[in-house]
């Protein structure tokens, strides 16, 4: 039974002058015969009473809202039970259009069809069945200051934690440092690392179980409803959200030869210098004696594109430190520090001035080109020195400041190489025998080094970004990861020191708690904030193509022995890219639907004669194409009338079949907006727009079916910011559209 | 002026030399008005702002650096140390407070109390706690050498005319002689020998001959070379381009000439008194007088210039040492007791004007019987650095200005 709609159509702003209300309330009234149709003289407060009080009036169940675009303006104070459909006349009509001109009108009312065929084939949201069985326990993976840190800020919010330690004792690399670089202010003296007391306080806190001296086993299921499995002990419970903490590791430098490790004896490494001066005094290796004069070499296999080409961030006030315990040592002892930059971030500036002051702490820009015996000590040879020439020091000890590495594991290789391992042990033959076997070459080091066992379609473990960090974007959302409801901190998820690691792991507790009370609402996390729908899959037309379970970026789906996908829907973050992915399209949601957004397409008019007016549909990535040309109304920037914009909810979610019915409809282009993508990606869903780009293929096949030219429909990467880019394109493409010609479909 | 931080790299010998910082070098430097130095980064914003320093690897930056790394050789055999004359434009710029200005002043100081043999004098002269033994020494010798007998007579005189106060009776000139001329040429004898070591020590530095114009005029030139040191010399031609204490030269000009009118006219009233057997004392317009009133006002308004500007001065720019202020008082000691003397005579108490002159003789020890080992050696240090940087070609660009 179809449901009342009201269509209210604002006239303020601009919007009455722009275009002609009467023949445009027309397309409501005489074609599409809603219930209801009025104009508001403005969207202000008393307007959005006056229609609720209609709603009321009138029984409606869908209301379609013409007027301010939904970005800038959208009213919550709708009763819950009511559909809202906004249709943007302002910023993408009024504001970009001349006003009184028929092709003004023509849009306008293009976009009214659309967002009155949109809300006929919305359907009212209820949260997804699982929300009621959500567990709020957090499990902490990795029991150092991050992971104490987590379950303590757990705790202190009320909600259970567990924490599995793989180590016999608690505290990570904090509690064998011997002291820490000062984390108060003034910042100049070392400290404490303070990790017992950390220990002690999570030992006493009855919100927090320990396991010790296990790992995990196996994780099966989703957010809300994690079955935990541990090693050893074989515990098992269950968890709603998963806080992975399993810090760092030490960069274990080849090919350092010139520097001496590993065939100089009294070569070491920060971390092995750190144990020594734990353990008593700082001594020579090689004869025991105590070291006088101690050279550190910085970023020795950091930034440097043959070893790790980041920063570690910690090693440069590291030496600082162990400076501070040579000099403390003996106060004749002599530090020196070789660095290309020192780099002492925010307020350890402090710390490093502070040991700048010690009369027998020396330290110099350089490169170390050499560490040699020379009789009972070492000659460091340095070049391009801050001294004016080349210098050579004489050193009882070299301490190599090498950096850290995620202790985490690649997820999507491991699963490379499981998959490889089956394809070869299926008998399979073909060229892909030698490719698998390669794969297993290339990934094999990352078998065994699973840490989460995940029961996951797409690996035990998290996707890495770069350099092994299992992290996402760090501006947009930062303690994110691609994996939901599991949060990384400390530095498995960016080197980072002590302090940063216990701001880290308390967002990252947050997240998790934040997490796990949206599941229990049936809402959805970020980035689609409070989402109640979720994909819903018709699977008896399902075809096990496993398209969906491959490019889901979350690793929602699974998929049974047949390969036919198991929806998690705690999994997922509603991009709709499975939605995209499907050929069958069979995946919807009750808000966004193949169907829904291929009928508005074919509810656009598109005029027979192409040469006054052209036809180019835009699908545009709603985080940041959509309000990009939201701000170029704004602006009052005009663009070309012929386009008609569809927000989608991330490119990836766009259907090919939806090119399709535009260019069978007469449509003579389609533009594709959508966010960054590659390493440094900007796609709020990780790989939407690369996904969709890689579907580039598919739709040139189309074309090719079709006799089009590939030139009929581009991709192209914006961001939030580009509005006088996305105008600039859009020229451009219509220029292109004029150069090859009508789409010869149109008025077929 | 443009400072090519870049060259200092680019002409660098890649000759690998080996360095063992002296921890005690750099404690004593630190302590001699140094403190700061260590907080140096070695941005360079005070070669830049120097005004004074060669284009080609120019100072403070790099005197920093070995300071900071207790590179003594380095800075002993610096010419830079001294071509700087402590305008603190540097330090007023410095972002770290690291002082450069006072961190030279305090290797000199160093080089002071360390340079010249023996050693332990320059001790003596380098803080306060030795200050008893210091006036204890001329108080020793004067006491020695003054006629014992007069004591308690010129303290029982009443009032003389000014005539009648026998400064010769009290303190006989054979015996005066022999304590200054004694105390002068041993310790000129000490400076003489250390300055040729200096003179050596100053071949050995790495920026000899890195001017802005090597090859200049003056270049392996010592007669021209002395020329323009003289010149620079008595025009301040280089004092004059500090930016933050400019008139600081202006005080220098007043001491400097000041002291050598004084000097100048104490040399004619001794060549009157022995060659020509003039009778002391002169009369107020014989030429030895004019020239030592006008030296001392132009010395005392000098050393007012100079002294206020080191009262009023920041102390995060510049804190002033105390070999600083021992010359600065004792000269300002030297002059106003010599004009006491002056006073005392004509008012006729013997008692008083002989314990005046007793006084002013042993400032006068305390400043050109020490003169090696104290700041007051500056002039000498300087000279000689000057010259040798005129002569190598290190300051090609002082004396193209100088030409
Ligand atoms: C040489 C050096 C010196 C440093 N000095 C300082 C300093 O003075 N001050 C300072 O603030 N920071 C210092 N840091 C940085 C500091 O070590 C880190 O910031 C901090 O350890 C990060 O804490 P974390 O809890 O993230 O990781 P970690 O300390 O590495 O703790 C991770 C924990 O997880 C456990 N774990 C690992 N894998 C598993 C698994 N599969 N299952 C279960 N548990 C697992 C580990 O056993 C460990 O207990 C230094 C770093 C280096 C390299
Ligand atoms: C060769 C000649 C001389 C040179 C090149 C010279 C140079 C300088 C320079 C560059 C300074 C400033 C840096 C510093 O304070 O160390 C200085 C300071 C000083 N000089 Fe000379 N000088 C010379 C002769 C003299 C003479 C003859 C006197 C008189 C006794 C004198 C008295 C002083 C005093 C008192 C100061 C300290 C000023 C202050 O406190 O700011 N100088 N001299
Ligand atoms: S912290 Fe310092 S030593 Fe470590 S990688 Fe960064 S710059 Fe190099
Ligand atoms: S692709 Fe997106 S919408 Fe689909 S299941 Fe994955 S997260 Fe959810
Ligand atoms: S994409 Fe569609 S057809 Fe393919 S596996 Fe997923 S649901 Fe089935
Ligand atoms: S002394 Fe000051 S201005 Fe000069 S290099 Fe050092 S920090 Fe920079």
């Amino acid at each position: 039974m179809a449901s009342k709609i009201g269509v209210y159509i604002c006239v303020g702003y601009g919007i009455g002058e722009a275009v002609n209300i009467e023949e445009l309330s027309k397309v409501a009234t005489s074609e599409y015969k809603v219930d209801v149709c009025k104009t508001v003289p403005s969207c202000e407060a008393e307007d959005i009473e006056f229609i609720k009080k209609d709603i009321a009036e009138q029984e409606l169940e869908k209301v379609v809202i013409a007027g301010p675009s939904p970005r800038f303006y959208q009213p919550k104070t709708f009763p819950p039970n009511v559909i809202v459909e906004y249709v943007n006349l302002r910023e993408q009509v009024a504001w970009c259009q001349p006003s009184h001109e028929e092709d003004t009108q023509m849009m306008a009312n293009d976009y009214l069809r659309m967002g009155i065929v949109k809300i006929q084939k919305t359907q009212p949201l209820d949260p997804f069945p699982e929300s009621k069985d959500i567990n709020k326990t957090v499990l902490v993976v990795g029991g150092g200051i991050a992971g104490l840190t987590a379950a303590l800020e757990t705790a202190a919010a009320g909600y259970d934690s567990v924490i599995v330690e793989k180590a016999p004792q608690l505290g990570g690399w904090m509690a064998k440092l011997k002291k820490s670089i000062p984390r108060s202010a003034p910042y100049e003296a070392l400290e404490d690392p303070g990790i017992e007391e950390k220990i002690k306080q999570v030992r006493q806190n009855p919100k927090i179980k320990v396991h010790t001296s296990t790992e995990i086993a196996k994780i099966k299921g989703a957010p809300g409803m994690f079955d935990v499995e541990l090693k050893g002990n074989g515990a098992a419970f269950r968890v709603g959200a998963i806080v992975q903490a399993t810090g760092w590791k030490p960069y274990q430098p080849k090919n350092l030869n010139h520097l001496g490790l590993g065939n100089l004896a009294d070569v070491i490494t920060g971390v092995e210098m750190e144990e020594m001066a734990k353990a008593g005094s700082i001594k020579r290796k090689s004869d025991g004696k105590e070291a006088k004069s101690v050279v550190f070499v910085q970023c020795a296999g950091s930034r440097d594109k043959n070893h790790l080409s980041y920063c570690s961030s910690i090693c440069c006030l590291n030496s600082l430190k162990q400076a501070a315990y040579v000099r403390e040592q003996d106060g004749d002892a002599k530090a020196y520090i070789i660095y290309e930059n020192l780099r002492a971030p925010g307020h350890y500036e402090y710390f490093y001035k502070k040991m700048q002051q010690d009369p027998g702490v020396f330290m110099t820009k350089g490169e170390v080109t050499g560490v040699k015996q020379n009789g009972g000590s070492l000659a460091v040879d340095v070049k391009d020195t801050l001294l004016g020439e080349d210098i050579s020091i004489e050193a009882d000890l070299v301490v190599l400041a090498t950096g850290m590495v995620p202790q985490s594991a690649d997820g999507e290789r491991i699963r490379a190489i499981i998959d490889a391992r089956k394809f070869l042990a299926s008998g399979e033959g073909g060229p892909q025998v030698d490719i698998m076997k390669k794969r297993i070459e290339e990934f094999g080091h990352h078998e065994g080094t699973e840490i989460l066992n995940l029961d996951y379609r797409q690996g035990p473990d998290m996707p890495t970004l770069q350099y092994g960090y299992p992290d996402s974007h760090f501006i947009c959302f930062p303690y994110e990861t691609r994996r939901t409801g599991i949060y990384a901190a400390g530095a498995v998820r960016a080197p980072m020191d002590g302090l940063g690691s216990i701001e880290d792991a308390t967002g990252a507790a947050f997240k998790a708690i934040q997490c796990l009370e949206m599941l229990s609402r049936g809402e959805a996390v970020l980035p689609r904030t409070s989402d109640l729908s979720y994909p819903e899959f018709f699977l008896q037309r399902c075809t096990q193509c496993k398209r969906c379970t491959e490019e889901c970026p979350f690793g929602t789906l699974n998929e049974d022995e047949k390969g036919t996908p198991q929806p998690n829907p705690t999994r997922c973050r509603r991009c709709g890219i499975c939605l995209g992915a499907c050929p069958e399209r069979i995946i919807n949601f009750k808000n966004y639907s193949v169907d829904m957004i291929a009928s508005m397409i074919k509810a656009v008019e598109v005029p027979d004669e192409f040469e006054e007016k052209p036809r180019v549909l835009i699908l545009a990535c709603e985080n940041d194409a959509y309000p990009a040309f939201d701000t170029a109304g704004f602006k009052r920037l005009q663009y070309s009338p012929f386009v008609r914009i569809i927000p989608v909810r991330c490119l990836g979610s766009v259907n090919v079949i939806w090119i399709n019915e535009a260019l069978a409809k007469g449509f003579d282009g389609v533009m594709l907006f959508g966010c960054k993508y590659g390493d440094d990606y900007q796609c709020h869903f990780i790989k939407g727009s690369e996904l969709m780009n890689t579907r580039g293929d598919n739709v040139r096949e189309k074309l090719k079916q079709m006799a089009l030219e590939n030139e009929r429909v581009q991709l192209f990467q914006v961001q939030i910011t580009d509005y006088e880019k996305i105008l600039s394109l859009v020229g451009e493409f219509m220029e292109t559209i004029e150069q090859i010609g009508m789409n010869p479909f149109k008025g077929m | 002026m443009t400072t090519e931080l870049t060259t200092d790299a680019a002409t660098t010998a890649t000759k690998t030399v080996k360095v063992n910082p002296d921890l005690d070098f750099i404690r004593e430097v630190m302590a001699a008005g140094g403190d700061t130095l260590k907080k140096c980064f070695q941005c360079a914003t005070c070669s830049v702002v120097c005004s004074l320093t060669p284009d080609e690897r120019p100072f403070p930056r790099k005197e920093m650096i070995w300071a900071s790394w207790g590179l003594k050789d380095k800075l002993i055999s610096d010419p830079d140390v001294w071509l700087c004359h402590q305008c603190n434009d540097c330090s007023v710029y410095c972002p770290r407070g690291a002082k450069p200005g006072d961190t030279l002043a305090a290797v000199r100081n160093y080089m002071f109390k360390t340079f010249t043999f023996p050693s332990f004098i320059g001790t003596w002269l380098s803080s306060p706690k030795y200050l008893p033994l210091v006036f204890a020494v001329p108080i020793i010798l004067l006491l020695i050498a003054c006629n014992m007998g007069m004591i308690p007579e010129a303290a029982g005189h009443g009032k003389l005319l000014a005539s009648q106060v026998h400064f010769e009776e009290f303190l006989p000139h054979k015996n005066l002689y022999f304590v200054f001329i004694t105390a002068t040429h041993l310790a000129g004898l000490f400076l003489v020998i250390g300055l040729v070591k200096f003179w050596k020590v100053l071949g050995t530095s790495t920026q000899t001959g890195a001017g802005s114009n090597p090859g200049g005029p003056t270049q392996g030139n010592i007669g021209a070379s002395v020329v323009a040191t003289i010149k620079e010399i008595i025009t301040h031609a280089q004092f004059k381009k500090c930016q933050e204490s400019n008139h600081r030269y202006l005080g220098h000009l007043g001491i400097m000439y000041g002291f050598l009118l004084l000097a100048i006219g104490t040399a004619i009233e001794i060549f009157m008194l022995y060659a020509l057997g003039t009778k002391l004392p002169l009369p107020q317009l014989s030429l030895p007088k004019i020239l030592g009133h006008l030296g001392f006002v132009a010395l005392v308004a000098g050393l007012i210039i100079v002294i206020a500007r080191r009262l009023s001065g920041k102390e995060n720019v510049s804190k002033s040492s105390y070999q600083d202020w021992y010359l600065l008082l004792v000269l300002l000691a030297v002059a106003i007791t010599g004009q006491l003397v002056e006073f005392v005579r004509y008012s006729g108490y013997a008692g008083m004007a002989y314990s005046v002159y007793f006084v002013h003789l042993v400032f006068v020890f305390a400043l050109i019987g020490y003169f090696p080992y104290s700041k007051f050696a500056h002039m000498f240090y300087r000279f000689v650095a000057i010259l040798h940087s005129k002569y190598t070609g290190r300051d090609a660009s002082v004396a193209q200005a100088a030409a």
